[in-house]
């Protein structure tokens, strides 16, 4: 890794020399390199949404690999996204919006929602939520070389023991995050999606992505019933809020596997740069066998039961705050 | 005599040569060189000072005397960990006479591999649901035991595994919460979580049933 640019900080650089120098206290420096981190996520965000750009995405957890190919094209302030497993069973996603499709080519299945955004959910829409800076501290850490560009690298360490901690690679020159590790307390990987190879400024070609998405021929589609909702309306209520994490919205939803089941409701959880979500649905013995635990790079999932109905939390955080997260509702009614 | 006709292999000496080693320091000694003998006979390097072997007999009595008497007629099935093994014994001091039992279902509980995995697909390439399982118990299996009793094991994935088709439900629907984000964020990419669709004839898994008619 090379110094940090002397054109890009040098308020970082001359505080930081002042700072070894004794004549400044270390705190100054430490408020530069942060609010220089949060404008790198401010760009960052910006960068996914509003450029076109086509790569491989590499996922790497637990010794499993799995890439994809991506293309996302903004053009006239509608998003197209199109994902495409390179490896395994074919999969490939659609979007356009809030619209997405999931098609399974080999078994001509699909899956057509509609998914809001968490950004849709809060009451302030923000760029960067500045909740994030309450629970994690950013760091900048100097720069790398990803993907054949050059990158600036971020570290947010969480403030207490409820969430992992993420190192952040960022475009020099336009924003976009090339990769992202979530690590766990010890310092191990817990898993890594990072481009392997990636075209920026590309020229936009949303008709790929329509086209897909009005090809019905020979499909199974599933849709999956969901809908908005509060939890008053289902007569819960945030009884122990989890240290750092917000409410971001409620639906009320049917797993896809599954359409007759009853509806379940859904609350997500936010801190700004990760979300958990609590499934809650009436306990059915049939169904709900055995309490337990599993994870997966770093998503946990907890399922147990609460009195008449069970629980399933599942998150990229570690499983204890996933227990905590299992007392965070409370039946009102 | 009995002392000799133990080192032979002889099982019937055994009480009587027991007894005199306890109480004759002369067979001891006897019993000593003469194994002693033998070893340097085959090795030179197992050739060692008399006063480490005393110590090791007293290093072992005193172990042996803090072991705790086991209750249960002997915890058989080997907990996969000591963290394992250890939380169960726990467990079981609370349940008293049901703690075989616990044991057994914690240990059942550990060898059902419910886990779940990106995009590869073990089924066509692989052939039975089953062999797979049995592959599984060796290969990077990792049970580590809960805090709290109901919990379960909880079940850490090391490799390709058998997918539970409601488990993979929650995780796309915890995916999907992300909804319309890009997939260069934080968390964003395809983490595709499939659903469980056998490609095998007398697959459990349910292939999903629209929801709607499809158009």
């Amino acid at each position: 890794m090379r110094l940090p640019s002397a054109r890009l900080w040098p308020l970082l650089a001359a505080l930081t020399a002042a700072a070894t120098a004794g004549l400044v206290p270390a705190a100054p420096a430490r408020a530069a390199g942060e609010s220089e981190a949060r404008q790198w996520l401010v760009r960052m965000k910006a960068a996914a949404s509003g450029s076109n750009y086509e790569g491989t995405l590499v996922y790497s957890a637990g010794g499993v690999m799995s890439s994809s190919r991506v293309w996302h094209y903004q053009v006239g302030g509608q998003t197209y996204e199109r994902m495409e497993t390179q490896d395994g069973r074919q999969q490939r996603i659609y979007r356009h919006n809030d619209e997405v499709r999931t098609v399974w080519p080999q078994t001509r299945t699909a899956i057509v929602e509609r998914r809001e955004t968490l950004a849709a959910w809060s009451t302030t829409p923000q760029e960067v939520d500045p909740r994030a800076a309450e629970s994690y501290d950013l760091k900048p850490e100097g720069e790398a070389r990803v993907a054949g560009r050059e990158a600036a690298v971020f570290l947010l360490t969480p403030r207490d023991t409820l969430r992992f901690a993420q190192r952040l690679w960022a475009d020099r020159a336009t924003g976009l995050m090339l990769r992202a590790d979530v690590i766990a307390p010890d310092g191990s990987l817990l898993e890594s999606s990072a481009f392997s190879v990636i075209d920026l400024g590309v020229k936009p070609q949303p008709d790929t992505v329509l086209q897909a998405m009005r090809l019905d021929d020979g499909l199974r589609i599933v849709r999956p019933q969901q809908q908005r909702t509060t939890l008053e309306a289902q007569g819960w209520a945030v009884a122990k809020p989890v240290q750092g994490f917000a409410l971001a919205g409620c639906v009320l939803r049917g797993l896809e596997a599954g359409g007759s089941e009853p509806l379940m409701l859904q609350a997500v959880f936010s801190d700004g740069l990760t979300h958990v979500s609590v499934f809650v649905e009436r306990f059915d013995p049939a169904r709900h066998r055995n309490a337990m635990q599993a994870k997966l790079g770093a998503t946990n999932t907890v399922m147990r039961r609460a009195d008449e109905h069970w629980l399933t939390v599942v998150g990229d955080v570690p499983a204890t705050a996933l227990n905590q997260f299992a007392e965070v509702l409370v039946r009102r009614r | 005599m009995w002392l000799s006709a133990l080192a032979d292999g002889d099982a019937a000496a055994l009480p009587h040569a027991a007894a005199l080693w306890r109480d004759d320091a002369d067979a001891r000694e006897r019993w000593h060189t003469y194994h002693l003998i033998g070893d340097v006979m085959r090795s030179e390097e197992l050739s060692s000072p008399p006063g480490r072997d005393a110590a090791f007999v007293a290093r072992l009595r005193t172990r042996l005397a803090s072991e705790p008497v086991p209750f249960a007629p002997a915890a058989s099935s080997p907990a996969p960990t000591a963290a394992a093994a250890q939380a169960l014994r726990a467990h079981a001091r609370h349940l008293g006479w049901r703690a075989p039992a616990a044991v057994a279902a914690g240990f059942v509980a550990v060898a059902v591999t419910v886990a779940w995995m990106r995009p590869q697909w073990p089924f066509g390439e692989r052939g039975a649901a089953s062999g797979e399982m049995a592959s599984l118990a060796g290969s990077g299996m990792r049970a580590v035991s809960s805090d709290t009793p109901d919990a379960g094991a909880a079940l850490v994935a090391d490799g390709r595994m058998i997918r539970d088709a409601r488990l993979d439900a929650y995780l796309r629907a915890h995916q999907a919460a992300r909804g319309g984000s890009p997939a260069a964020l934080p968390g964003g990419g395809l983490r595709s979580v499939e659903m469980l669709v056998a490609p095998l004839p007398a697959a459990a898994a349910p292939l999903p049933r629209p929801a709607s008619e499809p158009r």
